[in-house]
């Protein structure tokens, strides 16, 4: 029967869609700290196969998660750059990773509270741990 | 069952009307006043209150300001004193009305510019500039209305960082600032819009810093060491001591409190903020009092040591320099 037909056709198309979800190559896989999953790291991991290399004048506009988008938006600063991006996976509004800015130009860690919208930069204090400290599952949503 | 049933209805019923008919500050909230300045200035002041919104642009970024005053500014006698308001980061005048209305009740004039950037204070010194225009238009409700010579700051997080910096660089303009939930200089993004140390220690003027006591993470009371100013504390140890300070936490409040009613954690866990805004209302109410309107027994209330906020119930980590 024609009905039979397409429902068999879909489960078919269904199974093959998971299968390959499942087989597709991806790229290494980062390691998250505890609790956390990566969103996507600021920049490109490297990779041994070859790419096209972009021209000195292309400027291609990097791609950025909500969150990145976010959290540069707060920043203020077009040549702020994150790397390193994580958030909590029981509390997705925060996040935690690395930033620079042009006039401060070594990366350093920072944590986003994306419901505040406020961002707090190490400055290599305590304060700064107990703050960094909300970044793990768990902990006590501000 | 049915009787049952009925007297649980009947029950709920009336508890919901006894509710609605009762005023706000008669209900029981959190952080309710203990002493006689602080239950006088928790509650609405005698003044009727509206609200305008400029038609144009009030500051340099764009934004329009809303003010907040006595609905009788008209035929009032006496100018009036005014607080510059400065939001906090992504907010506007609309998440503080509570506050604001509350301050005009009381007889303050408060422009709020609706920017919602506004750490570095200057469009809060812009909306200072804004009533300046409008005192000496004719065509203005605020036409010599405005007392300049008793005129405040005050902000909220972002903003009260923006408050402080309008005072500082007011040229003496502005002679107070209420400071809600200053944060650490960990969270000013870039570094200058925030309050920075050489601001503070060059200044001049009067400053209470209030912060929540839920609000460890943003504004918390004490810090653990370094040189950047991470807490209430190391900005009230780094006022200098020829300003008039003071400082306070209020008890269970979080970072965002000053912008909600009770039972604002209800549906707002994720807005930092569980108790409301009320317990916000007395003692910051009764320094703008003390110092623009020259309440001297709100004043006395900040006395060192002995002064009545130094027995409120609802706040603790209290300090103040005042004689």
């Amino acid at each position: 029967m024609p009905v039979r037909r397409i429902v068999l056709l879909m489960f078919g198309v269904a199974a093959a869609a998971i299968a390959a979800l499942i087989v597709w190559p991806r790229s290494a896989p980062q390691v998250p700290e505890a609790g956390t999953v990566i969103i996507r790291p600021a920049a490109s991991a490297a990779s041994s196969a070859p790419a096209p290399v972009p021209e000195p004048s292309a400027s291609v506009p990097p791609q950025h998660s909500a969150v990145e988008t976010a959290i540069l938006a707060s920043i203020g600063d077009p040549r702020a750059e994150l790397r390193d991006v994580v958030t909590r996976r029981d509390a997705p509004q925060i996040a935690c990773g690395e930033k620079r800015t042009a006039r401060d130009p070594v990366f350093r860690r920072f944590v986003w509270l994306g419901h505040l919208k406020m961002l707090a930069t190490d400055d290599g204090s305590p304060d700064f741990g107990t703050i960094a400290a909300v970044c793990r599952e768990g902990q006590p949503v501000p | 069952m049915k009787r049952l049933s009925r007297a649980i209805c009947t029950t709920l019923v009336s508890a919901t009307a006894l509710a609605v008919a009762q005023p706000a500050a008669a209900q029981s909230v959190p952080n309710a006043p203990t002493g006689p300045v602080e239950t006088q200035y928790y509650a609405n002041g005698p003044f009727a209150t509206t609200t305008t919104r400029s038609t144009a642009a009030c500051d340099s970024k764009g934004n329009q300001c809303d003010v907040f005053y006595p609905a009788n500014i008209a035929s009032s006698t006496t100018r009036l004193p005014l607080v510059v308001w400065a939001n906090g980061t992504a907010s506007t005048p609309d998440n503080y009305t509570i506050w604001l209305k509350h301050l005009a009740s009381w007889g303050f004039v408060v422009v709020a510019t609706r920017d919602q950037q506004t750490g570095y204070g200057n469009t809060a010194l812009d909306s200072l500039a804004y009533m300046q225009a409008q005192d000496i238009n004719p065509a203005s409700p605020f036409y010599q209305r405005i007392d300049f010579a008793h005129v405040g700051a005050a902000g909220h997080s972002q903003g009260a960082s923006g408050a402080a910096n309008a005072m500082f660089h007011s040229g003496g303009v502005i002679k107070t600032t209420v400071t809600f939930e200053l944060p650490n200089q960990n969270w000013c993004n870039p570094a200058d819009n925030c309050l920075l140390t050489p601001t503070l220690t060059g200044g001049s003027g009067s400053i209470f810093y209030v912060s929540g006591t839920a609000d460890s993470l943003i504004a918390p009371d004490t810090q653990s060491g370094g040189t950047q100013l991470n807490s209430q504390t190391a900005y009230y140890n780094a006022t200098p001591a020829g300003m008039l300070k003071a400082k306070g936490l209020l008890k269970g409040a979080n970072h965002n409190d000053v912008t909600g009613t009770p039972g604002c954690g209800l549906l707002g866990f994720l807005k930092a903020c569980a108790n409301g805004v009320y317990g916000y209302l007395g003692f910051p109410t009764a320094w703008l009092a003390w110092q623009l309107k020259g309440d001297a027994t709100a004043g006395a209330a900040f006395k060192n040591g002995t002064g009545e906020f130094f027995t409120a119930t609802a706040w603790q980590g209290r300090v103040s320099n005042i004689p």
